[in-house]
């Protein structure tokens, strides 16, 4: 009984991040942090030259 | 040149992994080369295989690894919360103590004291030591979180996390003991409890350790060194939960056909096989992130250690699964397979992994346009990538020659061969297995070469192959 209750709490939290995470609301915060690698100058001083590999 | 506390200290982490690095792996060729030649060990007992083998895991897994892992996640955490390392002496501390518990096990497992638990050899005093030097770690970690300038948490900071406080569960649990003088104890719990809780410690050791940390690894280098975005950051999220959840449960595995209840073996079969959906979705998310730039795979050698990485990783997330499978682990268990199956993640997942990051790390912390030689990182990759197939290869043959030789039983029920013949069928492979290691180890040793002269060049480095990474 209770691990049938934990099951479906389980699973309910599961497809709820998935619903999250899928949602519109979150694409442009999602955008944002994805590119954040990219972003490396936080005190640094920039020796020149393109860090994030050059094309 | 302007320095900042925040890349000072994760310089000197990054030191400490290659130097770590090539003394744990040299340990390790010297135990393979044991394993072949078994007089090596001259009679000297801290020179045995026994007293050593413990000294190559924690070397290569808590100094190589853990000094990886603090380091770079130290780095990430920082940049991407766009705020300095919370309480930097504290910072350092967990430098300096995390190398003295490393020198620590130098000083106590050579000379038989453990305790017995496979990787949690060490003894009592350095393990409540270990633990205060943790706590200072996540506090170091979380602070610089709590202090973020970004609105949001970047997801390998998430695996970081979870390999943080995962990792501080299963130490101080694993590590329930009760001391009798100061190096002997002995665990709280009871037989096959004792079993369960140890690999629940020791399967979960490969989960967050050598796992999830590393990928927090993936989602930030190989971004940054492709030059792209994280391929999708929603899968990411979906991929951190289905993980850290999964993984908690697989342990068991490491116990089929004991006295383990049979239920409990059952369950950690199913989840090892739940946990190939999470860690190909992960693999995949990392590969993807090059989607449109493939061509760097073939410029660009760091991309090279990146990718080439997440494919063991998914090699080795394949055959987990699958050698966590009941009837297949009868054929494993015991053999040499299962110390190729751990090779193939640590040499090609994680020892991968860990040296791109690095070489995209150093020169940005040295303040260098790029490292010294490019070619010589190209050099490295094959050199590595030669000595990791020599070694899973000549692993896997002896594991199942051996699964094979085992169980071969007569018509009247008599073994067919004796243990002495299996490990005489063995030697070849044996002798592969160390060639495959020194391959290994030369890499690094190459590695370390390119380092100090990637550190000691004049403001704009040189590239003598005038590639910049």
């Amino acid at each position: 009984m209770i691990s049938g209750i934990f099951i479906i709490v389980m699973m309910i939290a599961f497809f709820g991040i998935i619903f999250w995470a899928y949602s519109d609301k979150q694409k442009s915060q999602f955008d944002y942090m994805s590119n954040l690698p990219l972003d490396d100058g936080f005190d640094t001083e920039k020796t020149g030259g393109d860090e994030n590999g050059n094309d | 040149m302007k320095t900042n506390f925040n890349d000072e200290l994760v310089k000197k982490f990054a030191t400490a992994t290659i130097l770590w690095g090539i003394v744990g792996m040299l340990v390790g060729v010297f135990i393979a080369a044991e394993m072949a030649w078994p007089l090596l060990n001259a009679d000297i007992p801290w020179l045995t295989f026994s007293r050593l083998r413990p000294l190559h895991t924690n070397a290569v897994i808590f100094a190589f690894g853990g000094n990886a892992l603090i380091g770079t996640s130290l780095y990430v955490v920082y940049r991407t919360c766009k705020a300095d390392l919370f309480m930097p002496k504290l910072a350092s501390f967990v430098f300096w103590g995390y190398q003295l518990v490393i020198v620590g096990a130098v000083f106590t497992l050579p000379f038989g004291y453990t305790q017995s638990r496979e990787y949690a050899e060490l003894i009592w005093p350095i393990d409540i030591f270990l633990t205060v030097v943790w706590v200072s770690y996540a506090v170091v970690f979380f602070g610089t979180i709590t202090k973020r300038k970004e609105k949001h948490i970047f997801v390998a900071n998430w695996f970081y996390a979870a390999f943080i406080i995962t990792i501080a569960l299963l130490h101080i649990v694993n590590n329930l003991q009760i001391p009798v003088n100061w190096h002997l104890s002995y665990s709280i719990y009871p037989g096959a409890v004792d079993a369960i809780v140890q690999w629940w410690y020791g399967h979960n050791a490969v989960g967050f350790f050598l796992t999830a940390g590393f990928l927090g690894m993936m989602y930030y280098f190989i971004p940054m060194q492709a030059g792209r975005p994280v391929y999708s950051y929603r899968l990411s999220i979906v991929h951190f939960w289905a993980l850290i959840s999964s993984y908690m449960w697989a342990g068991p595995h490491h116990l089929h056909y004991t006295s383990l209840p049979d239920w409990t073996q059952s369950l950690g079969m199913v989840f090892s096989l739940i946990l190939l959906a999470p860690s190909w979705g992960g693999m995949i998310n990392g590969i993807m992130t090059l989607s449109g730039a493939w061509h760097k795979l073939r410029d660009d050698p760091i991309i090279k250690f990146l990718i080439v990485s997440l494919s063991f990783y998914g090699m080795s997330t394949f055959e987990g699964p699958m050698m966590a499978i009941k009837t297949v682990n009868a054929l494993s268990h015991y053999t040499d397979w299962t110390i190729g199956h751990v090779h193939s993640g640590a040499l090609g997942w994680v020892a991968l992994i860990t040296i791109g990051s690095l070489y995209v790390l150093i020169p940005k912390l040295w303040r260098k346009e790029a490292m010294y030689s490019t070619k010589l990182i190209n050099t490295h990759f094959w050199i590595a990538t030669l000595g990791i197939v020599l070694y899973i290869a000549s692993m896997w043959i002896a594991g199942v020659m051996q699964g094979l030789m085992w169980r071969d039983i007569n018509a009247d029920g008599t073994v067919v061969y004796s243990f002495a013949e299996t490990v005489k069928a063995t030697y070849p492979y044996y002798i592969a297995r160390f060639i495959g290691g020194t391959l290994f180890l030369t890499g690094m040793c190459i590695m370390l070469y390119n380092f100090m002269m990637t550190v000691k060049s004049k403001g704009d480095a040189k590239d003598i192959s005038g590639v910049v990474a």
